[in-house]
């Protein structure tokens, strides 16, 4: 097969291989992973060995902040199939060898050429970033189903590969949420696959199911069968009718011999007995304990939800290629911020100012890190709430004249004009310890981390650029 | 009309002309035997009774605070099959108690109902404690034995599934136990719920008011107090355990109790301590229940528990006493009732209708006597005396006449053919194993 094409037009370079007018980057094991330079080329090919690594990889590209670099193509460079979900699923295929390039030349240029239709609204919503992702990835991939694909590792227990990706596993009901969205929208259709059943406090799907004692959930218990000796209606755990001196039962009340079951006695029932507090009871309660946060859930209690197969609809393909905006009008109506085009406009005001008059102005961001998780427990509302907090903080210590704007759902973006680095730095920092004393009140019971940074606007790089160098290294949504 | 009005008069004639030693020689039967016990005896008992409770009204008000400050765990154990329809009910009558540190201990003694699942419903909803279900049926020794084996308590309290309680009916029969600590079971007080459903009901409602709970006042007052009722008896754990447990029935209660009192304790009522239970609405169904008692006092006293008669090394002069006052007045008595009414026949053949008429007027005058009098002496009622008025001249037949044929009938077939055992009350499986080793 190999022998259909030419070979010989395959340059390779330091890790670069160039075939035709497609560039390919090879990654190493003992390459540092930088994700972020992937942009430069158009393919990226995988040479790690260990399964683990692999599988680090590809998530790192395809979480990545970027849709130029989420939306690479992938290919293993091996000699074997890979059956891991993510690698298998999220991975554009395998090639043996370098030489066997021209064999997927087609396949790369389609996803390309899909890739370069695609339009990238600008996107503040989680839930229309994660839904345009999502969509992205299956189109360019001529995916029409998105299936549920049972998984070790997934933390309901079924992955839904080009979503799920995005979520830490500990949040990936979230992606259920997104996925009811999505087919409300009419981007997809749905047929019932599986019914999950989740825990009620964190929707882990790591349930340990099990009977324990009604009063103090202990597992630990023993069971013993009730005898009853017919003629003196003495009831009691078989261990009364033992003697010490042979194998015979004696009822210790009326000293007879049991001999027939079900002629002198019989064993009416089974009690158990808990070893942690000594409760005697018949009747176990089936609990289910949450390995991920130890919550024990009544099994009635249990949050069911329905895991479904998606199939994309015409509507669905054109929202992949056109983009989905729904929810990120919500966080342009917060007081105090500008659309992202008049932060960028704004930015190239004080670009030229610092060019003509020589001041020192600061371009800076306040990141919510695992934004997937926060806003799967907050809810949109709450995380509107959230963003609406942190941008009065950041107003009320900053100047008047700066401006602040959203990157993103989770990232605000703003100047700091007029003062130079080393003092901007201090107030940032300021600002970031009165910004986790203010969240830690606000949201008692979710873990917030906010990561928030700052540097100094320099000449000659253009807005975009100066946007992106700082957003992109946060990277992870 | 003529015929009656003719009867009667030659009857006051009769009345007029008959001497005093003439009435005592052809009623010796009411004036020596019932009327001494039941009247004479009872109410001079009463008397003292009254005056023994004021004379300790102090007393009492220190075991309540003692039982009080001790706070001691209580099991309520309820054994039964297919009770679960009465099980709400009982609950919420056991919620409004006074006393609440009890533990509620429900046993199904294999149901063929719905009574699992009700109870299980109960039991999440924490009205009930422990539910423990038996599948296969073993009877109402084995489900209360049952019950013990969970039951944590210092005292332990039986019950019918299907009687409620007044609110401080578990606080009043736990007290005699701080009262006297030779106490070892004390017997509730069981009035009739549905004494107006229909006349067999209303019978056994004055018979429970008169005979059963005055009855009992008295006898426990005497100290030969027998039966400690399975609708409401409560006991100390320490002596049920070493009884180990009820044997087999019909009539464990007052078998447990018998061997309570072998073990040198005493046994009290406590006529304040009130229950409430439905009584059969019919007299079919109340001459089966009737029967069933009645064949216990053969298979428990006279058979198994005969040792009472004969000196040996446990011989007590109240259990003596007390057997012998029972044997004598149900039984014995019984018997020579039949005596004196074939005395009447052979002797008194010609004045019969006048003995008959003389018998319920002299019964009548009786029953009215205790009904008014005896009532004076109760603390707690759950029918107004005046309710029973009209029907005091048919406790004659009932009393007189029908229990005791029904009791007649009882004690030959328990006596003769030990029918006691072959009754369905009990599973077949477990009356044939007592029979065999004759417990």
């Amino acid at each position: 097969m190999v022998s259909d094409f030419d070979t010989d037009q395959i340059i390779v370079e330091d890790n670069i291989v160039t075939y035709r007018s497609l560039s390919y980057f090879i990654v190493e094991i003992n390459d540092k992973f930088r994700p972020d330079e992937f942009d430069k080329y158009d393919v990226i090919l995988l040479d790690i060995q260990d399964e683990s690594l692999l599988h680090f990889a590809i998530s790192e590209i395809r979480t990545h902040v970027n849709p130029r670099i989420y939306l690479k193509p992938i290919f293993i460079l091996n000699t074997t199939e890979y059956k891991e979900v993510i690698i298998s699923n999220l991975s554009d295929g395998v090639v043996s060898s370098i030489s066997h390039i021209p064999s997927i030349e087609s396949k790369i240029i389609s996803i390309l050429s899909k890739i370069e239709r695609i339009n990238h609204p600008k996107v503040l919503g989680f839930d229309s970033q994660m839904i345009n992702r999502t969509l992205n990835l299956m189109y360019t991939r001529g995916k029409k189903n998105l299936e549920p694909l049972p998984y070790f590792h997934s933390g309901i227990g079924y992955y839904y590969p080009e979503l799920s990706i995005n979520f830490h596993h500990r949040d990936e009901s979230a992606a259920l949420k997104i996925l009811d969205i999505a087919e409300n929208e009419g981007l997809f259709q749905s047929e019932f696959y599986e019914r999950v059943y989740l825990c009620n406090n964190c929707n882990g799907g790591y349930l340990n199911y099990r009977e324990v004692c009604p009063k103090c959930n202990s597992s630990d218990s023993k069971s013993q069968d009730l005898v009853h000796h017919f003629p003196c209606a003495y009831v009691g755990p078989i261990d009364d009718f033992r003697n010490s001196i042979d194998d015979q039962l004696d009822c210790p009340k009326c000293n007879k011999t049991l001999r027939h079951i079900g002629v002198d006695y019989d064993k009416p029932s089974v009690l158990y007995t808990c070893n942690s507090c000594h409760h005697r009871f018949q009747d176990y309660y089936t609990k289910a304990k949450c390995t991920t946060c130890g919550t024990e859930n009544d099994v009635e209690h249990l949050v069911a939800h329905s895991i479904k197969r998606f199939i994309m609809t015409k509507k669905g393909e054109s929202v992949a290629i056109n983009g989905y905006i729904n929810i990120e009008k919500q966080l342009e109506t917060i007081p105090g911020t500008v659309t992202m085009e008049i932060f960028k406009v704004l930015l190239q005001y004080e670009l030229q100012r610092l060019h003509t008059a020589g001041y020192h102005s600061n371009i800076g961001y306040l990141h919510v890190e695992r934004a997937a998780q926060v806003s799967g427990i907050l809810g949109l509302e709450k995380q509107k709430e959230l963003m609406s907090d942190l941008v009065q903080m950041l107003r009320s210590n900053i100047n008047p004249s700066d401006f602040v704007s959203f990157y993103n759902s989770s990232t605000i973006i703003f100047s700091y004009v007029d003062k130079n680095y080393d003092d901007a730095k201090i107030v940032i920092d300021e600002m970031m310890d009165l910004s986790n004393r203010l969240i830690s009140k606000t949201f008692e019971k979710v873990k917030i981390d906010l990561k928030m940074d700052l540097e100094p606007l320099t000449l000659g790089n253009e807005v975009e650029q100066t946007v992106n160098s700082m957003v992109f290294p946060l990277s992870k949504l | 009309m003529d015929v009656i009005g003719s009867e009667i008069h030659d009857f006051i004639m009769y009345l007029q002309t008959v001497g005093f030693s003439k009435l005592l020689r052809v009623f010796w039967f009411f004036f020596f035997f019932e009327f001494f016990r039941y009247v004479v005896v009872d109410l001079i008992s009463l008397i003292f009774v009254k005056w023994d409770r004021y004379r300790n009204k102090y007393k009492y008000e220190d075991a309540k605070r003692r039982m009080w400050l001790e706070l001691p765990l209580v099991s309520i154990i309820v054994p039964g099959k297919n009770e679960g329809k009465h099980i709400y009910k009982l609950t919420t009558s056991l919620r409004e108690q006074t006393y609440t540190n009890f533990e509620l201990i429900i046993v199904d003694d294999g149901s063929d109902d719905d009574s699992e699942i009700i109870c299980k419903s109960l039991k999440k909803n924490g009205l009930i404690d422990y539910f423990i279900r038996n599948e296969v049926r073993g009877g109402k020794a084995s489900g209360a034995n049952t019950a013990l084996r969970i039951a944590k308590g210092k005292y332990v309290i039986h019950l019918d599934a299907d009687c409620s309680y007044d609110f401080d009916a578990v606080e009043n029969i736990i007290i005699p136990f701080y009262l006297d600590p030779q106490v070892g079971a004390v017997g509730g007080n069981v009035m009739v719920r549905n004494y107006k459903e229909s006349i067999a009901t209303t019978l056994q409602g004055f018979e429970y008011t008169d005979a059963i709970s005055i009855g009992r006042m008295v006898s426990s007052y005497l100290g030969i107090y027998r039966v400690v009722s399975g609708a409401f008896g409560a006991f100390r754990m320490d002596l049920l355990q070493r009884v180990q447990g009820w044997d087999i029935g019909p009539g464990l209660d007052g078998d447990i109790t018998v061997k309570f009192r072998k073990l040198g304790y005493k046994i009290k009522f406590e006529d304040r301590a009130v229950c409430l239970t439905s009584v059969p609405n019919t007299f079919q169904k109340l001459t089966k229940q009737r029967l069933r008692w009645d064949k216990s006092l053969i298979r428990f006293r006279l058979r198994k528990h005969s040792d009472v008669f004969f000196p040996q090394q446990n011989f007590s002069l109240t259990n003596f006493i007390s057997f012998v006052e029972n044997i004598t007045y149900t039984l014995i008595l019984n018997i020579k009732w039949y005596v004196y009414a074939s005395d009447m026949l052979f002797n008194f053949a010609s004045l019969l209708p006048f003995i008959v008429l003389m018998n319920i007027f002299l019964y009548t005058g009786a029953n009215m006597f205790k009904l008014m009098v005896f009532n004076l002496f109760r603390e707690r009622t759950n029918s107004p005396f005046s309710y029973f008025i009209l029907y005091v001249p048919l406790m004659v037949f009932y009393h007189g006449y029908y229990l005791r044929v029904v009791r007649t009938i009882a004690y030959i077939k328990e006596f003769f053919f030990k029918e006691s055992y072959k009754d369905p009350w009990n599973p077949q499986k477990t009356s044939l194993k007592a029979l065999e080793i004759g417990i």
